[in-house]
Parts: C-alpha cells; structure tokens; sequence
C-alpha cells in the first residue's frame, strides 16, 4: 500500500504524519515554543538580580525558574532541537528514504511534547519544580519537599527520557543499516558521525538517570529511603547516578551542534572539513572519555585524593579530542573562500564562544582551583559559554543553513545578521562579566544578594545583555514566521554545499530520493559538481523515474494515543485519591493503542 | 565604521581593565584576596592555570581571526579554495602540545590535592560546623561551646572543621580563606585552616562565608561570619561563651519570661535556663553578635524587631524576611509591641557578653 491517497495538509496530517520530515518539523517548532519559555525564565531571574535585595519575584518563584529554566533549555530545547536535525538531516544525508522505524519516530515526538507538557505543568497548580535541574537529593525528598513540585520535575524527566531513549535506538538502527550503497562509516558526512556517537551516549547514559528517577520516586511514594541518610540511604548516591548520567550529556548536547558547525564551515569555505577521519576519531574519544568524568561536578563532596585525582587527569585529557576539533575547524576556514552569512557567521561564533568556554573548563578541571569557583557565577559563566555560545548558536547556525532545505524558502538574511549581532554582543554581556562575579564569590541559585558585596554594577550589565539577547530572539521568530510565508525561494542546492541532501528539491518530496543513490566520495556531491582542479563538471540529466510506485510507510494515530497513555500512566503517580485509576486508564490505552500498532499495515 | 569599531575597541579595553581590577579589590567574599595558606595554594595554582589558558586563547583566537579576515569572500571573488583533506603532522601536533601544556595544570594541582589530603597536627581546634535550613551550628567539643552563625577563632592557629548537615545539603564556604566543601547529612567531611594573623586586634576579623549548595527558599540567606581574634582575646571568649545571661533589669526579667512562656524555648536553648530547644540556634552568645538569621539582618532593636514582627505576622513560604525560615508560630500565636521590646532587652543585652 502507498499512502498517497494520505491527506497532505491540515491538523490530522500532522497528528498522524510518520515522514521524518514533519516530525523533524514538530520537533523544531516544539522545542522553539520551549525556547520562548526557558527564555522568559531567564529573563525574570535577571531582572530579579538586576538590582540588590530586589522583590520583583519571590524566592520560591526565583527557585522554581533557576530550576525550569535549566531542565527546559537542556531537556526541552537544546535536545529536541538537535532531535529536528537528526530527524530532519538523518535519511536525507544517508540518503534513505525514511528512518528505520517511522512510527516509532512518531512515538518518540509525541512522548517528547506530553513529558515536556508535564514537566511543566507544576506551574498551572502553582507548584513548579524548584529543587534545581540536578534534583539533589535529599532535598527532592517528600520531607523537605513535601509538594508535587519534585514528582512533576522527576515524572515529567521520566517521560521525557523515554522518548529520547526511543529516538537514539531508532537513529542508532537507521544510520547503522539504510546507508545507501556506496557511504562506507568514513564516508558518512561529520553530522551523522557526530549524530551517531551522540545516539550512543544517549542508549548508554539515559538508563542510570531513569533508575535514579525511579529511586527517588519510590522513596517519595513508598518510603523506601534510597536517598535518606536517617534510614542508612545516601544523599551522594544521588549525585553520583545524576553525574554518571549528567555528564554524558552534556556531550549530548553539544556533539551535535559541532557536527553541524562541521558542515557549515566546510560549505561556506569551499572546502573540506579539514582532518575528517581524525575528527571521527577524537567525537568517539570524546563520548567515550565523557563517561569517566562526572565526579568533576563532586569534588567539594570528600571523594578522597586518589579518586579525585583520576577524575581531574580523566577531565583534563579530554580537553585533548576538544583541542583537535578546534585546530581542525580553524583549518578548515583556513586557505578557503568564506562566504558571510548569518549561517556562517554563528558557526564561526560556535568555534570562538566554544573555545572560551572550553579554557574556562580547563581551569575548574584542577580540582582546588573547582573548590573555589563550584557554585559561584564562573561557573554559570562556564557552561553558558559551552552550552549557550556554543551549542545554541550552532544550533541557530544549524537553522539558518538548512531553512532552505526545509521550507524552500530563505531565512531573511538583514533580519538574521541583526539577530545575529544582538546575540552576540548580548550573550557577551551578559555572561562574560559572570566571571568576574564568580572571582568575586557570588554564589548561584541565590535569590538576592546584598548590596555590600561589590556585585551591583556586574549584575546590572549582565542584565542588560540578557535584555538584548531577547530582543535577538524576538526578531529571529519575527524572520521565521515571515520567511515561511514570504520569504525568498530557495533552489535545491543555494549553498554550493557538499552533502546529498543538497541533491534533491528543496523543499524535498515526502520519498526524499527519486532513485536512491549511490556515493563514491566522502563529500559526494562536491565531487559531482566538481573535478579535481576544481573545474565545474556538467551534471548529467536527472534520471526518470515513477514516484507512484515508491512505497511510504502509511500514516498512523496509534503513536499519539500511546504517548498519551504513558504519560497518563505517569501523571497517575501524584495525583492524590484518583491517581491509581488514572494510572490504570493510562495502562490500559498503552495496551490498546499497542495492539492496534502491531496489526496496523505499514 | 572605523570610528565605530574604535570606539568598540576602546569600550571593550576599559570593561576588561575595570573588570581584572574589580578582581582584584578587597570585597568580601573575593576568592583573589585570600589569606590562608590554602587560599594561596589554591591561587598558584589557578596562577599558572590562568597563564596558560590565556596563552592557548591568544594562540587560537590570532589564527582564527586572522583566517576570517583574510580568506573571506570578497565581492565578485571565483576563486576556488585548494581542497586539502588534512595534515596528520600538523594534527600530531596539536594533539601533543595541549598534553604537555596540561601536564603543567596537573602536576601542580596534584601537589595541592596531596598535601590537602595530609592529617590535621593532633592539636588542631575542632570545631564541627553543621548547615541547617538556613542558619549555621558551630560546636567546639573540646571546649564544650554552641553557638550559631558566627564561628570565632584564634589568630595562627590549626583548626580542623567537621562539616555536616542537619536536614538537606549545604556547603562551607570562606572563599578568603580557600575552597569550599559540602556539608553533607549523615556525612562528616572535614577540612583544616591555619587561620590568618589579625589585622584589627581591637574588633576581630570578620570573614565572610555563604551556603553554596541550593538548599530550599532561603539559600541566599544563609550567611555566616568567620571571627578571628587574638589567642588571648580567644581564650577569653571561650571562658564566657557559656555563661548564662545576666539580669540587669525589670524589663530583661520580663523578657525572660516571655521568652521561656512564648513557645521560643521550645526551639531555643539558652544556657542556665529552662530553655533547651535544639530547632533553632543557640541563643547564649546572642547578644555579641553582629547580625540575626546569618546575615540577613543587623542585630540592632530595629533590625530583632523586624525578625520578630515578620516571623509572627506572616505565613511560612512567604515572609518577607527570610522565605520559609523554620521561626514559625501556632494560629493564634501573638506578640505585642511591648512583649517585643522585653524580648529584645533580654536577647541583645542580657546574653551580651565582655571578652
Ligand atoms: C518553631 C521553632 C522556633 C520558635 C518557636 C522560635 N524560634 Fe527563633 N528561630 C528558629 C529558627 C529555625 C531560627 C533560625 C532562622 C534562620 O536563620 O533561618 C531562629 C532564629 C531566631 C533568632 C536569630 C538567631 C541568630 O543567631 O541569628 C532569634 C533572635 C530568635 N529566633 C528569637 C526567637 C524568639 C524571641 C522566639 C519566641 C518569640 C523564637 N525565636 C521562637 C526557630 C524558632
Ligand atoms: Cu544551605
């Protein structure tokens, strides 16, 4: 059966759609949606902060956006957006036709958005999650938190690790088997190795926090006491399987961003990513070495010289495969012919904001050196750099270079250097000066702070560079939505790039690949276009071929319904009185809806 | 544009000279201004970290910036780029060189991470200092002394801290005196000082210190004060930092009364008296202290008054004062004006102490 009998537009095509094209979509729009919230958080915690002993916001409400904004950006943007690439790039750069498991891509999407949804849903009855976005036993636990604010935090992070865990299997089976003929792993383009070791660490990492969360539930719900010192529990078992966890993805969130600038600076140089297998080399060293670290984040625990010395050595090699990868990007504009646009203006930023970030790492690796700045705003200036200048703005850079390819459309370019500008100079203002206030000892999560502490000035210009970020973004979803609809169209191939996905129309169709295609070189496309002085080739005539007899996977409303029922299944868990029913209803659609999947025709 | 970008220039130098000099200024709570032992090893070592950050920046940042500005496409430019793949000597390179630069960072933190992991000498001060939600407990066996929120030392003098927690997570930070370490429940970590030399012999040195580890509303209320006084001075407090409080009027006895008839003795313990509460700090030395509620307000009448009222008059979770503070009251509990003035006559002067 082929589905072109399917419904094309309208709310029922997207709620049912299995194309990992649209699910690449939803992805994107969700996790921008997110943005927009993580964002106002952070907005309200700087204005909180601008001044001295300020009450814009309470302490509890300050507590509760410390905590949103750091499980939103992490969870519910940076992730999910790195998800729309995957999605979106996955098959298209193998050149597949689909991922391996359409439905279960659908599966992964919809579980995504109702964790997410849950997760945030403490604000609605006023008990948002404020325990921080590492849930630091035994704080969580129901004595010193004794409303639902911890459950909504450590169900809504269950489901939302669900869905993750069912992507990275998905992507991991895609890249590793629909590869079209011809892309052998060294042939694979730098996005899809850096996607692929990302899946890994996702597999191997989620499992420690989703049996943590289940800890920290039972000893909520059923008194078991994992976490509780006064029953012989232990409050840095919890910070162990958090950081075994923790760090991991931290890596997760910035491989792909890397794998993305990757691309960028290789198309808008002209020029091959420079040292390509060695960069395959140090993305797995890197994801292999960023499971011996965590314990990074614990060393004003008491770990004992020995153990705290294996994890600064652990800390610092792995400034070894970062340091590469800088050195090769660097190489890689080297000697090219680099176009400026708002694409490769933030994935020139990437390397500069990463590397920042990445010295001021280095510095906190050495444990006594960490004593002094864990907690303080040095650190928040760190992994801003890392994680904001760095994976956000490669992600944007992402955005920008593939929008095309996307929506056929160009993003507005004017619109997009403006952007552009107010985030960086923005995010420089607002999280350079962090350093000096964590120099000067002012501590995180902190509410307030007094004025005899020589803080002021700092927080004042760090919260008027957040001020300007905002504006960045608000002009950036300006130029997205006027470029959906009037924004200049876009050939198959705009940027001269190098990879397959650049072979077809933009935007492409639903089969992706009239004929699937056959590579010979890593970069095929390039070598396609061009010969090996450089000289334009003709580019023989596209074949013919019958889209009518391409098979697609059929549209299907089965995901939904059993994304709803987990989340269901997990939401029973706090609801007072009710909630074992609820949790059964959710049980119970989970059946049904998985039955119906497994006899439903693909 | 060139002015522009001058002015840019300028604007930046000045935001970094300010910046590396407000590093530098003797503020409170400044980790660049230790005066430890400890601190200093810390600071070597974030030294030469420094250095050679900075050095690999230049390093980086130079190239970089220069590859941008001069391999950039210029109008109408149909040049095309040699395709070089790569250079594994150059990527040897610079694969080795950041290995040795980071044997630099890590041979001597080693050394720090050592000779902190040494014992403390058998005469070392004790003093167990245990976080509570949001105040600080410092207990010093040897000398069978309680007190709360302000931890007085002699001057050159070893002094071992055991830190632990009452309820949730906090940590001991005097970031003049060096690192932090988290003071964990069920979990004794400890950590030794030599305490600084004394610079006002008259007052005593007050040292700032702060919880660090999110533990609930009031995180950022949780302040405490390092006191470091001459060893004789020292030797003196410890002698009267248990004495019982001193009657020395009408309005005093009445404010015992209360004290010991208004609940506060449940939570409360004051030496020589009924009052035993294990809640709240030890309000023995209170009268000698500088501030109430770590550091939140000023121990003046104005500021135990604004304790009070608060404490009484609004609902937990949402005082003004110190969000969630455990100083709660029953329904229907009240305290008149006057009840506050007899209170505070008792608290900051008959538990005020000479040394
Ligand atoms: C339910 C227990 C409880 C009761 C009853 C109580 N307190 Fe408190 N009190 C506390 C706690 C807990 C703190 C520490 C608050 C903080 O800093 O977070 C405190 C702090 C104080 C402080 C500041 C101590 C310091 O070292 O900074 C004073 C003074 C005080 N209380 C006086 C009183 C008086 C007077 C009463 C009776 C009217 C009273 N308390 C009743 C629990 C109690
Ligand atoms: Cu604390």
């Amino acid at each position: 059966m082929s589905n072109h009998g399917a419904p094309k537009t309208g709310l029922w095509s997207w709620i049912t759609t299995v194309d990992h094209k649209r699910i690449a979509a939803l992805y994107g729009f969700s996790a921008l949606l997110f943005f927009v919230l993580g964002g106002v958080e952070a907005i309200m915690m700087r204005t909180q902060l601008i001044v001295p002993n300020n009450d814009f916001i309470t302490a509890r409400t300050f507590n509760s956006m410390v905590t949103m904004h750091g499980t939103t950006m992490i969870f519910l943007v940076v992730m999910p957006l790195s998800g729309a690439f995957f999605n979106f790039l996955t098959p298209l750069m193998i050149g597949a036709r689909d991922v391996a498991f359409p439905r279960l891509n659908a599966l992964s999407f919809w579980v995504f958005l109702f964790g997410g949804l849950l997760l945030n849903f403490g604000f609605v009855i006023n008990e948002a999650p404020r325990g921080g976005w590492f849930g630091y036993a035994n704080l969580t636990e129901l004595q010193y938190t004794p409303d639902l604010s911890a459950d909504f935090w450590a169900m809504g992070l269950q489901v939302v690790g669900l869905a993750s865990l069912i992507a990275s299997i998905n992507f991991f089976v895609t890249i590793l088997n629909m590869r079209c003929k011809g892309m052998t792993l060294l042939k694979m383009p730098m996005f899809i190795w850096t996607t692929l070791v990302t899946q890994v660490l996702l597999f191997l990492s989620l499992p420690v926090i989703t049996i943590a969360l289940v800890m920290i539930t039972f000893d909520r719900h059923f008194g078991t006491g994992f976490f509780n010192p006064g029953v012989g529990g232990s409050v840095v078992l919890w910070q162990h399987l958090f950081w075994v966890f923790g760090h991991p993805e931290v890596y997760i969130l910035i491989l792909p961003a890397m794998g993305i600038v990757s691309e960028i600076l290789a198309t808008f140089s002209r020029k091959p990513l420079f040292g390509y297998s060695v960069m395959v080399y140090s993305t797995c060293a890197i994801g292999f070495l960023g499971f011996a670290v965590w314990a990074h984040h614990m060393f004003t625990t008491g770990l004992g010289p020995w153990a705290t010395t294996f994890f600064v050595a652990a800390t610092m090699l792995i400034a070894v495969p970062t340091g590469v990868k800088i050195f090769n990007w660097i190489s890689t504009v080297w000697g090219g012919r680099i176009k400026i646009t708002t694409a490769s203006l933030f994935g020139l930023s990437f390397v500069a904001m990463f590397t920042f970030g990445g010295l001021s790492g280095i510095m906190h690796s050495s444990a006594p050196i960490d004593s002094q700045h864990q907690d303080t705003y040095f650190v928040v200036a760190h992994f801003h750099y890392v994680l904001y200048g760095g994976a956000v703005m490669g992600l944007f850079g992402g955005i920008f270079y593939w929008f095309p390819k996307i929506s056929g459309r160009f993003l507005n370019e004017t619109l997009g250097q403006i952007q552009f500008w107010l985030y960086m100079i923005g995010f420089n203002m607002t999280f350079f000066p962090m350093h000096f206030l964590g120099v000067q000892g002012m501590p995180r999560r902190n509410y307030t702070y007094a004025p005899d502490m020589g803080w002021d000035l700092w927080n004042f210009i760090c919260t008027i560079g957040a001020y300007m970020t905002a504006v960045g973004g608000i002009l950036f979803a300006i130029n997205l939505f006027y470029s959906l609809k009037k924004g200049e169209k876009a050939p198959a191939d705009p940027w001269d790039a190098r990879t397959l996905e650049w072979t077809i129309p933009s935007p492409p169709p639903e089969y992706n690949f009239g004929i699937e295609p056959t590579v010979t070189h890593l970069d095929d496309f390039w070598h396609r276009k061009y010969d090996e002085e450089g000289h334009k080739k003709q580019l023989p005539p596209p074949a013919k071929y019958d889209p009518h007899a391409i098979h697609l996977p059929g549209p299907s409303y089965w995901p939904i319904c059993l994304a709803a029922g987990l989340t269901c299944g997990a939401a029973g868990f706090f609801l007072k009185g009710f909630g074992l029913y609820v949790s059964l209803v959710g049980v119970a659609v989970i059946l049904i809806s998985a039955y119906g999947w497994a006899y439903e025709e693909a | 544009m060139v002015s522009l970008v001058r002015l840019l220039k300028v604007l930046s130098f000045l935001f970094l000279a300010s910046g590396l000099n407000g590093c530098f200024e003797k503020l409170p709570m400044s980790t660049a201004h230790v005066v430890t032992e400890w601190g200093r090893q810390i600071n070597h070592v974030y030294l030469i970290t420094t250095v050679i950050v900075s050095l690999i920046f230049v390093a980086v940042a130079i190239p970089f910036c220069y590859a941008i500005w001069k391999f950039r496409e210029k109008e109408g430019e149909t040049r095309m780029p040699k395709q070089i793949t790569g250079n594994h000597k150059l990527e040897i390179i610079w694969t080795l060189v950041p290995i040795v630069l980071l044997i630099f960072i890590f041979l001597p933190t080693l050394e720090v991470i050592m000779k902190r992991a040494e014992a403390p000498p058998e005469d070392s001060l004790v003093i167990e200092a245990i976080g509570h939600q949001w105040w600080w407990e410092f207990k010093y066996p040897s000398l069978g002394i309680t007190t709360a929120n302000e931890m007085f030392v002699p001057e050159n003098t070893h002094i071992t801290i055991k830190a632990t927690s009452g309820d949730v997570i906090h940590a001991f930070w005097i970031p003049r005196w060096g690192g932090k370490i988290d003071t964990l429940p069920g979990i004794i970590n400890q950590i030794t000082y030599v305490t600084p030399s004394i610079e006002d012999a008259e007052k005593g040195d007050y040292y700032q210190g702060h919880c660090t580890e999110l533990c609930g509303l009031s995180h950022a209320r949780m302040r405490y004060e390092a006191v470091v006084l001459t060893k004789d001075r020292f030797q003196q407090w410890s002698k009267v930092a248990m004495q019982p409080p001193v009657i020395a009027s009408t309005l005093e006895k009445k404010g015992q009364e209360l004290f010991m008839s208004k609940t506060c003795f449940t939570c409360h313990a004051i030496e020589g008296t009924q009052a035993n509460g294990k809640i709240g700090p030890n309000l023995t030395n209170f009268g000698n202290r500088r501030h109430l509620a770590a550091g939140t307000l000023n121990n003046t009448k104005d500021g135990l008054h604004t304790w009070l009222r608060d404490s009484v008059d609004s609902k937990p979770d949402y005082q003004t004062i110190k969000p969630g503070s455990l100083m709660v009251f029953g329904p229907n509990f009240e305290l008149t004006e006057g009840d506050i003035k007899a209170l505070t006559a008792y608290l900051q002067h008959s538990t005020a102490k000479t040394y």
